[in-house]
């Protein structure tokens, strides 16, 4: 069974051109587009990775991760934060916060995907 | 001794870089202060020995003070030198003004320009740190650029798509690329502002615009009580945001006037006496009176103020700057300022002295408060701390060296240091 990858982002095209090549890579991608319930959609989803970004309608990806890491159940739940904003403290702060993979946007494809394949192969 | 037109100004200019108060001036001449005040803006014609004396005190040659243009180039030359931190004997800038008089205007207009520069790269740094418009429109342009580069890398690098899925990809690519066509645009011509544009491209920047135009001081509203709306009629502020924050600024001005005339301070000028002292003589509160002597014109109470209020967020609410003290306008503000101290401890009076390590710095003495201000029973109370300030005269034994803020300053080892600074090393 294919592991399931929660994208979590509200830029619609980005959404679908991640979709269509995490699709072919074989795994199973399901989306959602904006923060307010993001860590509703974790819990029932229970993905094998999420991959967040920053800036979000209702809740930011940092505060996401923050409440998903206070969570037992997502503890150790691999997250890969993406993000147009690069300065270190941003990284900083998703490192201590404890965010597997910090990517910055512009990315290429197979940056994501091979980050994508590092966390779920791990 | 003839005299011209602008030596007063030149009094007042000399007096201002010694930081020398003008009561203090006036009492070493042996005038008063408010006719020194007048001497200081051409309204009273000057020589004799009262020039003489005025010069000696300044510490400057008496045919400085003249009107002569090689003079004020010589003097022009020793602020250069002043402000460039170069060790000039009075003597060698005129020797340079006399013997080379194009180099020494080409030196004048290049430090002109040099601080023109400084004060864009000021403005621009403190822009691109925190203007939340700019980060937005950046924001949305990456985000664009992400979209068509990960569309475009489908395409390109895949042979075998599914005709449906190239449709929608080409569509997806032309619609982000007409809308980041846009954004750049916009972009660009936000960052093509000129000067004036840029100094209000905000509306806090249109508000401050508004209140350095009329040195933050309204004659009509100490005089009369005017409709706001009449005021803001004939400012230049065209935004809605700008218009609502000036009113409140208006406002707040106009309680404060009304609670503590001109008038009833006219005894106590030029200040002297210590703030609290002042705010319980006149039975006000001490932002009142912090708020009163920064907008009170500097020839009528005798001393240049500053000031900034700020919430606890760090949200600068109000700024009135003066020379040597650079603050930034987007927060982040330096985190040894003593108002910081002060939102720490509502309801303290704070007396502190400080160095500002900017280019232009210098001593200054501070006065901090934080008042809770109760909106509502039931919610906490909002804390909003005010800083007055003013260049410190006398010799400091004690003071804390600050900045504006981390990316303009240059006190490398400063353990409160947030980022690096653009400026490679102390100056």
């Amino acid at each position: 069974m294919a592991k399931t990858v929660l994208l979590i982002e509200d830029e619609v095209n980005i959404i679908e051109a991640l979709s269509f090549i995490l699709s072919r890579d074989g795994w199973d991608v399901v989306t959602h587009s904006n923060g307010h319930d993001a860590n509703e959609v974790i819990t029932r989803r229970e993905p094998d990775l999420v991959v967040l970004d920053v800036m979000l309608p209702g809740k930011s990806g940092f505060d996401i991760l923050r409440d998903l890491r206070r969570d037992p159940r997502h503890q150790n739940r691999p997250v890969l934060m993406l993000t147009a904003r690069g300065q270190s403290k941003d990284r900083d702060m998703a490192e201590q916060l404890g965010v597997s993979k910090f990517m910055t946007k512009p990315f290429s494809n197979s940056e994501v995907r091979n980050a994508v394949n590092e966390l779920l192969s791990g | 001794m003839s005299v011209g037109d602008q030596i007063g100004a030149r009094i007042r200019e000399k007096r201002i870089q010694l930081r020398i108060r003008q009561s203090q001036l006036a009492k070493i001449v042996g005038v008063s202060p408010s006719y020194l005040n007048l001497i200081e803006h051409n309204r009273r014609r000057i020589g004799g020995k009262l020039l003489t004396d005025l010069a000696e005190a300044l510490a400057i040659d008496v045919d400085l003070l003249s009107e002569d243009g090689k003079s004020s180039k010589v003097a022009r030359l020793e602020e250069v030198a002043h402000y460039n931190k170069v060790d000039m004997q009075a003597e060698s800038a005129r020797e340079l003004a006399t013997r080379f008089p194009a180099w020494s205007s080409f030196l004048i207009d290049l430090d002109r320009n040099v601080r023109s520069l400084e004060a864009k790269i000021d403005a621009l740094s403190d822009r691109l740190s925190h203007d939340p418009q700019l980060a937005t429109s950046l924001h949305e342009v990456i985000t664009t650029v992400t979209a068509i580069r990960a569309t475009s890398s489908i395409l390109s690098e895949s042979d075998d798509i599914d005709p449906m899925w190239q449709r929608r990809f080409q569509r997806n690519i032309s619609e982000d690329s007409l809308r980041l066509a846009e954004e750049a645009q916009a972009l660009v011509d936000y960052l093509n502002a000129d000067e004036t544009e840029a100094r209000t491209g905000t509306p806090h920047e249109e508000v401050e615009a508004f209140l350095h135009e009329n040195d933050y001081h309204f004659e009509m509203i100490e005089t009369e009580t005017p409709d706001i709306d009449d005021i803001l009629n004939i400012s230049a502020i065209r935004s809605t945001a700008g218009r609502l924050l000036a009113r409140n600024v208006l406002e707040t001005y106009q309680m404060d006037a009304t609670a503590l005339p001109l008038a009833s301070l006219i005894d106590d000028l030029p200040i002297q006496t210590g703030l609290s002292q002042l705010a319980q003589k006149h039975r006000c509160t001490i932002p009142q009176m912090m708020r009163r002597l920064a907008c009170l014109p500097t020839e009528t109470i005798g001393r240049e103020f500053g000031m900034v209020s700020m919430d606890v967020t760090g949200s600068i609410l109000f700024r009135k700057q003066i020379d040597g003290f650079h603050m930034p306008r987007f927060g982040s503000a330096c985190a040894y300022w003593p108002i910081f101290q002060a939102l720490q401890m509502p309801m303290r009076l704070l007396e502190d002295v400080v160095i500002h390590t900017g280019r232009e710095g210098g001593t200054f003495h501070t006065y901090s408060y934080c008042e809770a201000i109760q909106d509502s029973i039931g919610r906490p109370p909002r804390l909003v701390g005010h800083m007055l300030f003013y260049p410190h005269v006398q010799e400091a034994a004690q003071a804390t060296r600050v900045g504006a803020t981390c990316r303009v300053c240059a006190i490398a080892t400063c353990p409160s240091r947030r980022e690096p600074s653009i400026l490679g090393e102390e100056l």
